[in-house]
């Protein structure tokens, strides 16, 4: 106690030096916690966004599915086995049926994936309500906004969608717009149209055929029947968001390493600097009774004194502004259909007490090194060398 | 009955290695001073005196001899001994007053007693006891850039006292005051000695000083050269 009460004493008389080491700590402090709340935030929110528009309580996919192969959609549905379609009927789960096919907007041709959902399903939070809007003559279709941004098409308009059928025949439609969607998930959004599942099945020529299966959210495990489909957990699903965020962390750890290195530095400069300049203050102490052990120990809490002051200021100065950022958001600077997985568009930065002690002792392990390592010189002071300011 | 003394030396040796050779810093010095003495230490540059204070104020070792202060042989004494009999016993007053420039007066003077561990209400009835031997309560929250020479001085007198010392080892106090401080601090540290009996061994060549002084130990080239008891002392 007496110990702290000296250190404490000795960094408020240090004055303006004390000040702006703690300023810089801080800092580090405010900005480990803010990039690293950010990639936290953006995987919690990915996985949450898939879940509520894609995952569901985790899929059932096609034996002959494989998201990384985009040449043969086609080939990729089945028809369902009936115990996977028991579980259509009783509303556990929802078929998506996904097909390869081309529209013809503006007389440019884009290649699209089609994406055949029930118009009644209640399993994702997509409006495929709106594809009951039949039209005479039209395929009703739901396209994202961001897509339809692109290629500057409104509600109402119309195209010529064309695709080939099962038997490879090619086959064309009008498609209408009758419903532009918004959805945070981006990878739902671009070159992909939305239409009913069971006009889609009569378009390819297929019967109960779909890619895969989306579970209801809480729909126990235990209970998915045994079939040559293969089930895919949220936890399978979400692997790269989760690698994402991994990657992103890890690749941070450079520049983690280059804050903390510099906040370090001033304190380290700091101990360095009073070894020189306080000798004689050292000495003095010695002279007064003090050991040298417990002189290292008063200088190394000075030096750790920093890192405890940062983490005050930084919870006066980074809180609010932490917390703002929470509620408001950042907004990605650039378009989030650049970026290959989901991606939302603001992003809510994810404190966790974890992160936010994790960083704390991080940051207060490494300023107490960094304080005693200068300070380790004093276990060789002769106090008469100390009382001449000469170090030994 | 007659008293132990309480600094006892014999045959005292201090060397120093300066490049290839052996400085003699102090010869054969044996001495010893009772309690309650207004000793000096006089001659000039390089005699050996702060040496001798500093082995008697075990901040050094003796390369031969012994030096026994308060009943404890300062050459076997350990780091961690050596500090608790300078923070128990001993009181220190420097030729540049020492005082730690970023604590207050008040916070300088109590800096001892929070080593040795004393409470809050007994630390500041202690600090305000010393501040009044030396004339400066009204100085309590000034910093020591704040001060003149003289006050400074006044502040390590009191920073030495406010644990009542066995004993107050003063190297050139007045080599940086005046006639007037200089005086003033003598009278004082004379005023503790007599009403403390707390001794004092000072180490100069201040004239001034050796006037209070009532024994006088003159050392030449790290040997005794005179020994004189004066004033009555």
């Amino acid at each position: 106690m007496v110990i702290f009460k000296l250190a404490y004493r000795n960094i408020k008389g240090a004055g303006i030096r004390t000040w702006l080491n703690v300023f810089v700590l801080s800092m580090a402090f405010v900005i480990l916690i803010y990039l690293q709340g950010l990639y936290n935030g953006i995987g919690d929110m990915s996985v949450r966004i898939a879940v509520d528009t894609h995952y569901g309580g985790g899929q059932i996919w096609s034996p002959e599915y494989d998201p990384y192969d985009q040449l043969t959609l086609q080939d990729m549905n089945t028809p369902l086995p009936p115990a996977l379609l028991a579980l259509v009927e009783s509303g556990d789960a929802t078929p998506m049926l996904m097909y390869p096919g081309a529209i013809y907007p503006k007389d440019l041709r884009q290649g699209v994936v089609l994406r055949g959902l029930p118009r009644e399903q209640q399993i994702v939070n997509l409006p495929t309500s709106r594809l009951s809007e039949q039209k005479d003559g039209t395929l009703p279709v739901v396209i994202g906004s961001r897509w339809a941004g692109d290629l500057n098409i409104q509600k109402g308009e119309t195209f010529t969608l064309q695709w080939r059928d099962a038997n490879g025949s090619y086959d064309a439609l009008d498609a209408e717009v009758i419903h532009i969607m918004e959805t945070e998930n981006n990878l739902l959004d671009s070159r992909n149209l939305w239409i009913d599942l069971s006009l889609l099945q009569d378009m390819i020529g297929v019967e109960n055929a779909a890619t895969y299966l989306i579970l209801r959210q809480d729909f126990p495990e235990t209970q998915i029947p045994l079939t040559d489909w293969n089930y895919q957990s949220v936890y399978d699903l979400s692997a790269d968001v989760r690698a994402f965020v991994v990657a992103k962390s890890s690749g941070s750890v450079f520049f983690y390493g280059f804050l903390i290195a510099l906040a370090g530095l001033a304190i380290f400069d700091t101990q360095v600097l009073n070894l020189w300049r306080r000798k004689k203050e050292m000495g003095t102490m010695m002279a007064m009774g003090m050991t040298r052990g417990r002189l290292i120990k008063l200088f190394t809490l000075e030096g750790s004194l920093h890192g405890i002051m940062a983490a005050i200021a930084a919870l006066i100065w980074g809180g609010p502004l932490l917390y703002w950022q929470m509620t408001a958001g950042f907004k990605l600077p650039y378009d989030e259909d650049m970026i290959g997985f989901l991606m939302p568009r603001v992003i809510f930065p994810a404190y966790t007490l974890g992160l936010i002690l994790f960083t704390t002792v991080l940051t207060l392990t490494i300023v107490t090194i960094v304080s005693y390592l200068p300070v380790r010189k004093i276990s060789d002071l002769k106090p008469t060398d100390a009382l001449r300011g000469k170090m030994s | 009955m007659e008293q132990s003394p309480q600094i006892v030396t014999r045959d005292l040796v201090k060397t120093y290695p300066i490049a290839d050779r052996e400085f003699k810093a102090l010869s054969d010095v044996s001495l010893s001073f009772n309690a309650g003495e207004f000793a000096g230490l006089v001659g000039p540059s390089g005699s050996g005196k702060t040496t001798l204070l500093n082995i008697v104020g075990s901040l050094d070792e003796p390369t031969s001899g012994s030096a026994e202060v308060l009943g404890k042989d300062i050459g076997s004494l350990k780091h961690v001994e050596a500090a608790a009999l300078r923070n128990e016993s001993l009181g220190f007053i420097f030729q540049t007053y020492n005082l730690l420039p970023v604590y207050t007066v008040y916070e300088n003077v109590e800096f001892a007693l929070l080593l040795l561990k004393y409470d809050a209400d007994e630390r500041k009835k202690m600090v305000m006891d010393a501040l009044e031997w030396v004339g400066l309560t009204d100085r309590v929250n000034q910093r020591p850039a704040q001060l003149s020479g003289g006050e400074s001085q006044r502040v390590a007198i009191a920073r030495a006292m406010v644990k009542k010392p066995a004993l107050v080892l003063a190297d050139e106090p007045t080599a940086n005051l005046d006639s007037k401080n200089s005086h003033h601090i003598l009278t004082t540290m004379e005023e503790l000695n007599r009403d403390l009996n707390t001794t004092f061994l000072f180490a100069t060549h201040d004239e001034k000083v050796m006037q209070y002084l009532r024994r006088k130990i003159s050392l030449e080239d790290g040997k005794v050269v005179e020994d004189k008891v004066i004033n009555g002392g």
